[in-house]
């Protein structure tokens, strides 16, 4: 019997090694030539597509009706996944070789440098079948970041995060604080000196290394410098450190660990502004809606007084894994989604969501005055930085390196680390984390 | 007898204090079910239930499809506790009631199975199911932990009990093996298999990582799952995400309240003392 | 099998193949195929996964260069001592309060055991996606119901989430919450096979509650306490939904699990082969202690 057992042990290893070259050897790709037949309802096929939230509202409830009119043959099915799991699937699908993906599937732009170092393969040229001609319709600063190495684009820009400080009027008038003299990070600072000594509570509030990364790119610096080498302890990182000690002497900046607690700041009046994106609104509306027309934006102050005032927070993309058996149809269904203006301004009014199609921004929307931003043309506010908003390297290991300067920051805030202290460690254990080189 | 009521009613004291700690949350998630979204978050918080119970649930059943959710969780959870019982139980009865080669080392293999994090082996396990194109189908979800080591070992320790005089009286009776087990051993075995069911039913009704994966279409979504779409970036309906915690946690409770006369004695059987 | 006419067949079944001494080997099998095909093949491709490194999308062998990685990494270290931190203070706290709940619940005195049963077993069953949110919340430092009440009696605001080592206290505390109950049921059951004669003999010697519970309740019980704390010892191992979902590892990484990090490893930088030997170095460490706590109680 035992002999039996051996055997059988022995049979079923060299059948798992088997099994595992033969899944683990994946065809090599044929550079396929598509292209798009002139006629709509020529292309025709279903396909699924996989979002979260409010993208997944914003595809499913805007751009169909209208795509359908224009493409009748093509069916689409959108998927509503949790922003986690849509990672979680893309991970074990692109590990085990493709199976089970969608044909289109939303991915942040600071994750597609990560899936495609890893998967070189994972997702569609897109410049290949056409969507050059778009190019100059977006934003530089997005679309430079969802090219691949050789320049081509693998993944079409939807939102986009512009950054202002988000801040509570009637807070600032009670304070005796004008927000449009703040011109610089120290004005600010000072403002909110003010502000810290007439409510008693702080002046911003962070959950992790957003603001960092926001005051970094301003500069037109990253965690990467443009070859991908480690670029942490840069001048701009210093500079951007400097300021957040100096918030951190005066207290003015809590740590409000995670995104549940940055909304309940804002709610609950503990914090009167936020270094954010606009896409704060959404939420805003949502969740606070007894706050109307008391906050409003100004643009985030510059480093020097002239500088960029600029920056950019997240936003999202469209991308077509190489599996899809029905590029056709996938490609025309993410064109659309991400070139069509009245859907552009769908998302923005329905869903909170901001185009990185500046071609939208001529739209009536972006000038009209919102009742719950303080009468102002809020958007208007956000769309007039666009076109400053520097251009930098989200490079594959951006992931490790931000869950390192995570960590980091939250040993400043909260456990007396020093600031400068902070980036020279974050640098340290992201080259062990990554193995990458760091610059001179 | 005075001093019994105090005793008893100190008991009571203690074992409330137990309660509220147990289910305070619960609490607090039936008046997030019952409130706006954003309350949740509101200081000084909310203690009483609020009345948008039915605005959540309409918008609940709106934003996923929680009837088809419930369905699909029940079929595969009703499955799969039958099919391991079967199978848990046949192994534990070999393990329990007979000395064959190979049983230490199949039985320790089993145990040290228990101990690998299930993040690691969920990467070839998709393969295995990819490439048999067993994506998005129930049997997905329930063939792989069929054979689950805890059941058996629950089992074999149960099995333990059964007198050996009694199978053998059946042997010289005439009975066939298979018989045996099925006439003899398995009815036996009642309150075990009650208990068994119930850690294998929780197990399967919470199960969430390996479903997500190998779900790809929302109509497959188990409950755990369906729920999880709620969470966006940059934003999460509370007050929907409350309501289908409750929905999902109801079914659980009332299995429980059923089996649990049967749960305790049938955990450890007679035999855990050696 | 299909020449064998219906006869021989009825007999092979009975005295034929399925003797009692093939009959293990026939119980076993469906278990044995299901184990070899999902259980033993994944772990020998996720074993061998761990020799290899993903350079540019393709793995390669790489040796033990995932071992030695691992033991110069100081997050792993970190990971490891949160690890054991909580198996050190969280599962006896949790057993602890198993085993009295258990003693209270398995008193005469009682007559609606059922409904304080459900109870406790409740969280062990429940999603912990929404019961984070809601823990999240009660432990707010500035707004939390918890600081709110420890204000009123006068202590002052405890950052629980905030703080590496509060957050540490917390997670214990969610850990706790969850996993008492589902302890408390096993222990129950282990109770319930104490002959009541031991006790009854203890009681006409005069023997005091306190006494009996060390001296009959805990030996008879040792076999269900060791069995609970191997449980613990892989579930404390294997914790990544707590972490997960309330604090995220943080801050600073101070709860950060062995588990949660193999998961950061895997699905968030694609480092299976990486994440892959993180997993078996988390097998040895259980089987070392699983081996210890066994021969503990053996040799007392």
């Amino acid at each position: 019997m035992k002999k039996i057992l051996e055997r059988l042990l022995v049979a079923f290893i060299l059948l798992v090694l088997l099994v595992a070259c033969g899944v683990n050897s994946s065809s090599e790709q044929d550079i396929e030539e598509l292209t798009i037949p002139e006629n709509p309802e020529d292309i025709n096929g279903d396909i699924t597509v996989w979002a979260w939230a409010l993208e997944a509202n914003y595809l499913e409830k805007d751009v169909l009706p209208a795509f359908k009119k224009i493409y009748p043959n093509i069916d689409v099915t959108v998927e509503h996944i949790g922003v986690d799991q849509v990672y979680q699937k893309v991970s074990a699908g692109l590990s085990s070789g493709g199976s089970g993906l969608p044909d289109v599937v939303q991915v942040e732009n600071n994750r597609i440098q990560s899936f495609t170092t890893e998967f070189p393969d994972a997702f569609t040229n897109l410049s290949a079948i056409g969507y050059d001609k778009h190019e100059d319709k977006f934003a530089k600063a997005k679309i430079e970041g969802l090219k691949d190495k050789n320049g081509n684009v693998i993944a079409a820009p939807r939102d986009l995060g512009p950054v202002g400080v988000i801040y509570r009027v009637d807070i600032f008038e009670e304070a005796g604080v004008d927000p449009s003299k703040i011109e610089t990070w120290d004005d600010y600072i000072e403002a909110g000196k003010k502000v810290v000594a007439h409510t008693g509570n702080y002046f911003l509030g962070t959950d992790g290394d957003g603001l960092l990364r926001i005051m970094m790119q301003q500069q037109g610096s990253y965690y990467f410098d443009n070859e991908g080498k480690l670029d942490i302890t840069s001048e701009e990182g210093e500079n951007a450190a400097r300021i957040l000690q100096e918030m951190k002497d005066n207290n003015l900046i809590t740590f409000t660990n995670n995104w549940d607690g940055q909304v309940a700041a804002m709610k609950n009046g503990e914090v009167a502004t936020n270094p954010g994106a606009v896409w704060w609104s959404g939420t805003m509306l949502e969740q606070m809606p007894e706050l109307s027309g008391k906050w409003d934006m100004f643009m985030l102050p510059a480093f020097e007084k002239g500088s960029t005032r600029a920056s950019n927070d997240g936003g999202s993309a469209l991308a077509i894994p190489s599996e899809s058996d029905n590029k056709v149809a996938a490609y025309v269904f993410t064109e659309f989604a991400t070139t069509d203006i009245d859907s552009q301004i769908k998302a923005l009014t329905n869903r909170g969501l901001f185009p990185a199609l500046t071609a939208a921004y001529e739209e009536p929307i972006f000038s009209e005055n919102q009742e719950y931003f303080n009468n102002e043309p809020f958007f208007q506010k956000f769309a007039d930085t666009v076109e400053n908003i520097p251009a930098v390297n989200h490079d594959g290991a951006e992931l490790e390196v931000r869950s390192v300067m995570g960590s980091e920051i939250e040993a400043f805030l909260l456990e007396d680390k020093k600031a400068m202290d902070m980036l020279q460690d974050g640098e340290e254990q992201a080259i062990q984390q990554t193995g990458k080189e760091t610059t001179e | 007898m005075k001093n019994f009521y105090i005793k008893k009613s100190l008991l009571h004291f203690v074992l409330i204090i137990g309660v509220i700690v147990s289910l305070g949350p619960f609490y607090w998630m039936i008046v997030g079910a019952t409130n706006p979204s954003g309350d949740v978050l509101s200081f000084p918080p909310k203690i009483i239930p609020g009345n948008y119970f039915m605005e959540n649930l309409t918008n609940l059943s709106e934003s996923i499809p929680i009837m088809k959710a419930l369905i699909n969780s029940a079929i595969i959870a009703i499955v799969f506790v039958l099919a391991s019982l079967l199978v848990c139980s046949m192994a534990g009865y070999a393990f329990a009631k007979f000395k064959f080669k190979g049983s230490n080392l199949i039985f320790s293999s089993f145990l040290l199975a228990m101990m690998i994090p299930y993040q690691a082996t969920i990467i070839p396990l998709f393969q295995i199911f990819g490439a048999l194109e067993w994506l998005n189908t129930y049997h997905a979800v329930i063939l792989p932990q069929i054979c689950y080591p805890f059941a058996i070992f629950l089992i074999r320790q149960n099995m333990k009990g059964i007198p050996d005089s009694m199978i053998e009286a059946a042997r010289i009776d005439g009975a066939g093996e298979i018989s045996i087990f099925f006439k003899l051993a398995l009815p036996t075995m009642k309150p075990a298999l009650a208990a068994v069911g119930i850690f294998l039913f929780t197990h399967q009704w919470n199960n969430f990582m390996w479903p997500l994966i190998i779900m790809t279409s929302s109509d497959m979504y188990t409950l755990p799952v369906a729920l999880s779409t709620l969470a966006g970036l940059n934003s999460v309906d509370y007050g929907q995400l409350m309501l289908g915690t409750a929905i999902s946690v109801l079914p659980i409770m009332i299995v429980f309240l059923i089996l649990q006369k049967h749960f305790i004695s049938g955990i450890l059987g007679g035999s855990v003392k050696e | 099998m299909e020449n064998v006419s219906k006869k021989e067949q009825s007999t092979l079944f009975k005295n034929g193949l399925i003797t009692p001494k093939t009959a293990p080997y026939f119980f076993i099998l469906p278990a044995l195929l299901l184990f070899l095909a999902f259980t033993v093949y994944p772990i020998i491709a996720s074993f061998l996964l761990s020799f290899q490194t993903r350079t540019g999308g393709v793995y390669t062998f790489s040796g033990l260069d995932n071992y030695i990685r691992l033991f110069s990494d100081p997050i792993f270290y970190k990971a490891l001592g949160n690890t054991f931190i909580l198996l050190i203070i969280q599962v006896p706290i949790m057993l602890f309060l198993a085993l009295l709940l258990a003693v209270f619940l398995n008193s005469k005195l009682l007559n609606i055991r059922g409904f304080y049963r459900v109870s406790y077993f409740t969280p062990a069953v429940t999603s912990l996606v929404a019961a984070s949110i809601i823990f999240i919340l009660l432990l707010n430092s500035d707004y939390g119901l918890v600081n709110y009440i420890l204000s009123s009696i006068g202590i002052e605001k405890i950052n629980w989430l905030t703080n590496g080592f509060w957050a540490k206290v917390s997670l214990i505390i969610v850990t706790t919450w969850r996993w008492t109950g589902y302890n408390m049921v096993i222990l129950l059951a282990g109770l319930q096979n104490i002959p009541n004669d031991l006790y009854e003999a203890a009681s006409m010697d005069g023997a005091s509650p306190i006494r009996q519970f060390f001296h009959i309740t805990i030996p008879q019980l040792k076999p269900v306490l060791l069995f609970c704390f191997v449980l613990s010892t892989i579930g404390t191992f294997q914790l990544f939904d707590e972490p997960y979902n309330l604090t995220n590892g943080g801050p600073n990484n101070a709860t950060l699990t062995i588990t949660y990090y193999l998961y950061n490893q895997g699905f968030n930088f694609f480092d299976f082969g990486y994440a892959s030997a993180i997993a078996y170095v988390i097998v040895v460490f259980i089987a070392i202690l699983s081996w210890l706590q066994f021969k503990v109680v053996k040799d007392d």
